[in-house]
């Protein structure tokens, strides 16, 4: 296996969340050279059916699929952590740059339908958001 | 094309195997075990593990061990007596080693109850199953399948592996099957693949009606009987039993680890099928026999429900009386005539959220029923009542529901 990744299920008020995380933390260089933090939210939205949740879901791991894959040939960007819950699933990618992570995701996502996600970026060069989301997570 | 650079990366394996896990968590599909220990001779009481800092007493439900077999002592001394005489394991496939006299004479045993020429082991219902389906249909060039929509799993997969046509035919409906068998030219080999009691609805399948179409249409049957053998019939042989058409069936198929208490699966049929089976299925041939403390245990089981009709009856009497609790105090049953207990819940989260309560502030253990075991909509707990849960017991269960339902706020019986 080139990288270990944890799952971890929790109850909360508001139901089951689940954090899907890289199990370690990559090395200082790794870190260094992608200091952006990334935040991306879809949101469930109405859902009629049963039918329909497993064609979003569907959707969210062709989007995750996708964009890790472009991103980790590409190297402009490392997929960090996945969280899911009641209000819809997020992602946590780290980026060297914020505004070429989007440009480059906008080119992996072509042929993809219009997703209902929202991005949000903000500089987290000691990896706060990754390790606060997987406080197991080793540092090399 | 790899961006010139950077280094082709190895497939990330573990996010993948993460990803298919969260999937599941998402849906609301992710299976928990819970961790048990049954007490010998006290059944249905066990011992849970989950989540607490040892062991807490707990009723269990939902067991498929219906008769309470797998805690008779017959079957214990017999199971102790062989350990002690030929050791655990069987040493081997049928063929080379593992064939021991404690086989031959459960597949006589077998062959007897259902009255057909011969029985064959195997070391599951589900591998008996894939394996029979799969090697049946190949064996006959064209064959068209013919199966209920409600067939188990294994079935599924038999026909499936089987590579040969298959026909879905909606649950019971023998409309619709007529439609689909008369549909296929009358040369073609056929083959209708049914169960006797579906384990999730509680219903009995129209086992004379499909037969007198197998007879009209030249085709071939194969009959589940997991959820009936050692349950029905004056002698445990189950519904086909029960209804004297046991020899109009080409294949009966059952398992060992449910009435009868132990483990392993079998089908019995005329000595033609079950030679081709043994000889063609690698289900069969390459696998470690089971071990003959397995089979003597089952052989103690199967001859004493030859006999004995306790059990059942205090297994049936025990099922009658649960529904009749539970629906008078208004919880949506699902009517049927088996000792399968079906309460609707109809929602993935609230069947697990009923489970997780009925664990945590009961002591009662009974799995929530969701996809894909049953359709979306229909998520269900299944209730197995034996002769050994009695009527505080149930009024305890009873009791325990209806408070859960008026918590939950959820739907009562119409």
């Amino acid at each position: 296996m080139s990288d270990g990744w944890t799952l971890a299920a929790r109850e909360a008020e508001d139901g089951e969340y689940t954090v899907r995380t890289r199990a370690a933390l990559p090395d200082p260089a790794e870190r260094a050279r992608y200091p952006v933090a990334m935040w991306i939210t879809w949101p469930w939205g109405p859902i009629a059916s049963e039918a329909e949740e497993d064609a979003i879901i569907d959707e969210m791991i062709r989007f995750e699929n996708a964009v890790h894959e472009a991103a980790t040939r590409g190297g402009w960007g490392m997929l960090v952590a996945v969280v899911t819950n009641g209000a819809g699933r997020e992602w946590l990618w780290h980026a060297a740059h914020a505004d070429e992570f989007v440009g480059e995701m906008r080119g992996a996502l072509q042929g993809h339908p219009t997703y209902p996600f929202e991005v949000r970026a903000w500089d987290d060069p000691t990896w706060k958001a990754a390790r606060e989301l997987n406080p197991r997570a080793g540092m090399h | 094309m790899d961006t010139p650079g950077h280094q082709a990366r190895p497939v990330d394996y573990g996010r993948v195997f993460s990803q298919a896990i969260d999937r599941l968590h998402a849906e609301g599909r992710y299976r928990v075990f819970i961790d048990i220990l049954r007490n010998k001779g006290q059944f249905p009481n066990a011992r849970c593990f989950a989540g607490h800092n040892g062991p807490k007493p707990i009723t269990v439900w939902c067991s498929n061990d219906y008769l309470a077999m797998g805690q008779h002592p017959k079957v214990i001394a017999a199971m102790e007596e062989a350990l002690h005489d030929v050791g655990a394991g069987s040493g081997g496939t049928r063929n080379i080693g593992g064939n021991t006299h404690y086989h031959v004479d459960l597949e006589a045993e077998l062959a007897d109850l259902h009255g057909k020429e011969a029985a064959l082991l195997f070391t599951s219902g589900y591998v008996s199953n894939e394996a029979t389906l799969s090697t049946l249909a190949k064996v006959l060039p064209g064959c068209v399948v013919f199966s209920d929509e409600l067939n188990h799993a294994s079935m599924i997969a038999g026909i499936r592996n089987s590579g040969c046509e298959k026909r879905v035919f909606r649950h019971n409906d023998l409309v619709h099957l007529e439609e689909l068998l008369a549909a296929e030219p009358a040369d073609a080999p056929k083959l209708i693949a049914f169960e006797s009691v579906y384990s999730m609805e509680g219903d009995v399948a129209p086992i004379a009606a499909i037969c007198d179409l197998a007879d009209k249409y030249n085709a071939l049957t194969y009959l589940d009987e997991v959820h009936a053998v050692g349950m029905y019939g004056p002698r445990g042989g189950g519904i086909s039993e029960r209804e004297g058409v046991a020899h109009r069936l080409t294949v009966i198929e059952g398992t060992l680890g449910k009435a009868f208490g132990v483990m392993g699966g079998y089908i019995a049929a005329d000595r033609t099928v079950v030679d081709v089976i043994r000889s063609y299925a690698p289900g069969f041939i390459f696998t470690t026999s089971l071990s003959p403390v397995l089979v003597a245990g089952v052989l103690a089981s199967v001859r004493h429900l030859k006999s004995s009709a306790s059990e059942r009856e205090g297994q049936q009497a025990a099922a009658a009386t649960l529904k009749g609790m539970l629906t008078d105090a208004g919880l949506p049953v699902l009517p049927g005539d088996t000792h399968i207990v079906p309460v609707m819940v109809g929602d993935p989260v609230k069947a697990k959220r009923i489970s997780d309560i009925l664990l945590a502030e009961y002591g009662v253990y009974v799995q929530p029923i969701n996809y894909p075991t049953v359709p979306r909509g229909t998520e269900r707990l299944r209730f197995t009542p034996g002769p050994a849960h009695d009527e505080r017991m149930m009024r305890e269960l009873t009791d325990a529901l209806t408070e859960i339902w008026d918590r939950l706020e959820l739907k009562l019986a119409a």
